[in-house]
This record gives structure tokens, C-alpha cells and sequence, in this order.
């Protein structure tokens, strides 16, 4: 249910459409690290900008000039539009620490991907007996 | 290793939900793309929003009054990678397809087309014919 309630789709139907919009993420874990992939069309790296500590990151994407209305001086008819988006933001909290320092990310085709390697107290061990 | 499976009220949720995406990834069903759609007076600019998709997996297609934008790529099958476990899926890795359809002719021989940030810019100058000319009186 709760993919539901975040899915962007369900989001733009309730939600104001100059409020921040949640992006489509994917979260994909493995052994040692969480990846995180987030569409950001349209957007410039310059545009985004990535906070995190040890159990969550932020991801904010904001356009910072407004292009749409330097197109509309210039005689430029909007016709139809879909693809309004000032905004974008998303947090993610993680169930295990991670290494936000260590943190690897490319921006590649509108999509921004974040490789988080979960910190080395979040591994399992095993311990000796004596 | 025993042979009883605990019931995990979770984990069969997580199943169900990934079998209902699978049978939604499967079916062969293509997305709408978001586009914007402009108009000056030489010509139509389209921007439609395909991030996570390369140069080599957009076609776009034009004749004199329709241009068709589709994208898509290899589905990489989950199964298969099965260290991998999802969290969050939401970025959809279906089929994207859009057309649009001009209400004055176009020429497609001299569209220019731009991909950056995951979005495809398509500019089409109208063909000649569309355009208004101004009749002198004899």
C-alpha cells in the first residue's frame, strides 16, 4: 500500500502541482551496499543538490530559472504540457547505517545514481568462542 | 536446512506485489511519455521526458503531419539477479511511446533533434505550404 500512497502518479492526483513532486526512485539493496536511482529529467547536475548522514538521503532538485516564461516573451506558444516540474524532492531513510562519505554518484541521462556502501558496524561478524 | 517455510507476512506481501509488476512488465502494454508541446511561427518544438534511456534506444519517426517518439530497451529480468533485492520500485522499464499530430503540415526532412538530461528535444519547421504569404492586387 504504502508503494502506492508514494508513487508519483497517485502523488500528482492529490497534490498541488507547485509542490514539491516526489520522483520515481528505485532502492536496490545488496550485500554491502544500497543503490538509489532517481529520475530527474530535465534537470542539470548543477540543479540537484544531495544531503545525507548515516540513515538517510535527501535529494532536492530545483530548476532555478524560470525557462517557461523567457520561452512564452519570445513568442513561443505552449500548445500542450505535460512535463511542469519546479521541484523535485526525495528522502530516503535506510534501515541500516551507512557510509554517506563514501558515497559514489552519477548523473547519466536524467537519472541520478547514488551507490551508498552500508557502513562496516551494519556488517554481521562472527565471533569466536573462548 | 529444513524443509518448513515460516510464514512471513511481509515477505509474501513483497511477492505478491513484485508478481503484479511482473505481469504488468510483461504484458505488452507501452506508457505515455509527459511531453510539452510548442508552437512559434517557423516551427513546433516537442520536449518529451525519457530519462534513464540513450540516444540508441529512441526512434523517432516523422511523415507530414505525425511524429512518433518511442523508447525502449532491453528488460533486464530480475530472476536473474537475484542478490539484488528491490526496496522501492518505481521507475517504470516499460515500452515509452508518444505521437503527436500537427494541425498544420510539417517538414520532416529538416527536424532537428537534441537528447540531454533525459529529455528529447524535437524541432520541426513547418513546411512552406502552412505558412501565410501576402497576395498583392493587381
Amino acid at each position: 500500500m504504502s508503494i502506492i500512497l508514494h508513487s508519483p502518479q497517485f502523488r500528482r492526483l492529490f497534490f498541488d502541482r507547485n509542490m514539491a513532486i516526489l520522483p520515481a526512485t528505485d532502492v536496490i539493496e545488496t550485500d554491502d551496499e544500497y543503490l538509489v536511482q532517481v529520475n530527474l529529467p530535465g534537470f542539470g547536475k548543477d540543479d540537484i543538490s544531495i544531503e545525507s548522514n548515516h540513515e538517510y538521503i535527501k535529494i532536492v532538485a530545483e530548476l532555478k530559472e524560470e525557462t517557461e516564461d523567457k520561452k512564452e516573451e519570445n513568442g513561443v506558444k505552449y500548445l500542450h504540457r505535460e512535463r511542469r516540474m519546479q521541484k523535485l524532492v526525495r528522502q530516503i531513510s535506510f534501515q541500516k547505517p551507512i557510509e554517506s562519505k563514501k558515497a559514489e554518484t552519477t548523473f547519466e541521462n536524467g537519472v541520478l545514481s547514488i551507490k551508498l556502501p552500508k557502513s562496516e558496524e551494519a556488517k554481521a561478524i562472527k565471533l569466536a568462542i573462548n | 536446512m529444513s524443509l518448513v517455510r515460516y510464514f512471513n507476512p511481509n515477505k509474501e506481501l513483497r511477492r505478491i506485489h513484485r508478481n503484479f509488476d511482473n505481469f504488468a512488465d510483461n504484458t505488452d502494454v507501452t506508457y505515455l511519455a509527459p511531453i510539452d508541446l510548442m508552437e512559434n511561427e517557423d516551427e513546433y518544438t516537442i520536449q518529451v521526458s525519457v530519462p534513464g534511456y540513450s540516444k540508441d534506444e529512441i526512434v523517432v519517426e516523422a511523415d507530414f503531419e505525425r511524429v512518433t517518439i518511442t523508447a525502449e530497451r532491453e528488460q533486464v529480468n530480475e530472476e536473474e539477479n537475484s542478490e539484488l533485492t528491490y526496496l522501492l520500485k518505481e521507475r517504470s522499464t516499460r515500452k515509452l511511446s508518444r505521437s503527436v499530430r500537427f494541425r498544420k503540415p510539417i517538414n520532416p526532412g529538416e527536424a532537428k533533434t537534441t537528447l540531454e538530461n533525459g529529455v528529447l528535444t524535437v524541432i520541426i519547421p513547418k513546411s512552406e505550404e502552412a505558412k501565410s504569404v501576402n497576395l498583392t492586387i493587381n
